[in-house]
């Protein structure tokens, strides 16, 4: 059964984490997740959040932490450490797409102490923790010159190099590219109207 | 840091040479994966980081240890290689991982 990932491109925390999933899991042996990206702060109308995945016709969830922590139930040889990572995905979610740095700074400089001796967020391979803090820093527009300073030495060296990964780094760029393609070709759909 | 292959390539050579004399490298090597999670920069360890980790590791376990501190950034490295690296030592050097370190700030 194929799913389908649908993704709101304007909102105001863009669901990065669950792009990165669904390239994981579209990148393994039993992945197949069409991403369609809508043009907006939410999914639609009738859906008021940032993220819907469907199953065939059904709707799985339009919830993102719930969505990622079913592609951990479903993929858990993909998306790993379901079980383990559920409270680093709720702390991404409550305290890491925050805008008030002051605030911010205070979770920073605990994801800051926890990288100070580990490379992941768990163990050594790239969990679902990981997937879901990156996608919330990279979601906050407080955090690109953040990162880029090395405020927080620990917290860029994760970040860098999980976003040297194609899964990662890639995905924003996809999701502008096909923003972009969108517009245009509803402007030319909009300039053959006006001829007929 | 976002290397290119040719760097990588470059820095792969040099901690290799680097190797041998490692005693008079540490800060260096300490400076360098504090950017890097892996010494050339790359997305999975290369043959400089099994070269650098079998040189360092001796000295690590004497010396560095007591300053976790000021070397977190080699201890952290070698941690994640002696976990993820099959072969790599017989003993692994013991780190508490949620050790209280001051919080550095890039100079």
């Amino acid at each position: 059964m194929s799913y389908v990932l649908n993704i709101a491109g304007k909102a105001p925390a863009v669901d990065y984490a669950l792009l990165t999933a669904a390239a994981f899991i579209n990148t393994s042996s039993d992945g197949d997740i069409k991403l369609n990206f809508v043009d907006g702060k939410t999914v639609s109308k009738d859906v008021a959040t940032s993220a819907q995945l469907l199953k065939g016709d059904e709707t799985v969830s339009t919830d993102s932490i719930e969505i990622l922590n079913y592609f951990g139930t479903e993929f858990p040889t993909v998306i790993l450490a379901k079980k383990e990572s559920e409270e680093w995905i709720k702390f991404s979610h409550e305290k890491l797409l925050v805008k008030d740095f002051k605030k911010l700074s205070v979770d920073l400089e605990k994801l800051e102490s926890h990288l100070n001796l580990r490379s992941f967020i768990i163990g050594y391979k790239i969990t679902a923790a990981d997937i879901a803090i990156w996608g919330a820093l990279r979601a906050n527009p407080v955090m690109g010159s953040v990162l880029k300073n090395s405020v927080y030495i620990n917290v860029t060296r994760w970040y860098q190099f999980l976003e040297s990964d194609k899964r990662f780094g890639e995905m924003p760029t996809l999701l502008s590219t096909s923003l972009a393609e969108m517009k245009k070709l509803s402007k030319n759909g909009k300039k053959e109207i006006h001829k007929a | 840091m976002a290397f290119s292959k040719e760097q990588q390539q470059a820095a792969v050579s040099q901690w290799e040479s680097l190797a041998p004399h490692i005693e008079d490298h540490v800060k260096e090597l300490n400076e360098t994966l504090k950017a890097n999670t892996y010494v050339a920069g790359t997305g999975v360890h290369t043959d400089a980081d099994v070269k650098v980790f079998k040189a360092v590791l001796p000295l690590a376990t004497a010396t560095l240890v007591k300053d976790v501190a000021a070397n977190r950034h080699i201890l952290r490295w070698i941690d994640l290689l002696q976990n993820t690296v099959p072969g790599l030592s017989e003993s692994k050097l013991a780190l508490d991982l949620d050790a209280a370190l001051p919080r550095e700030i890039k100079e």
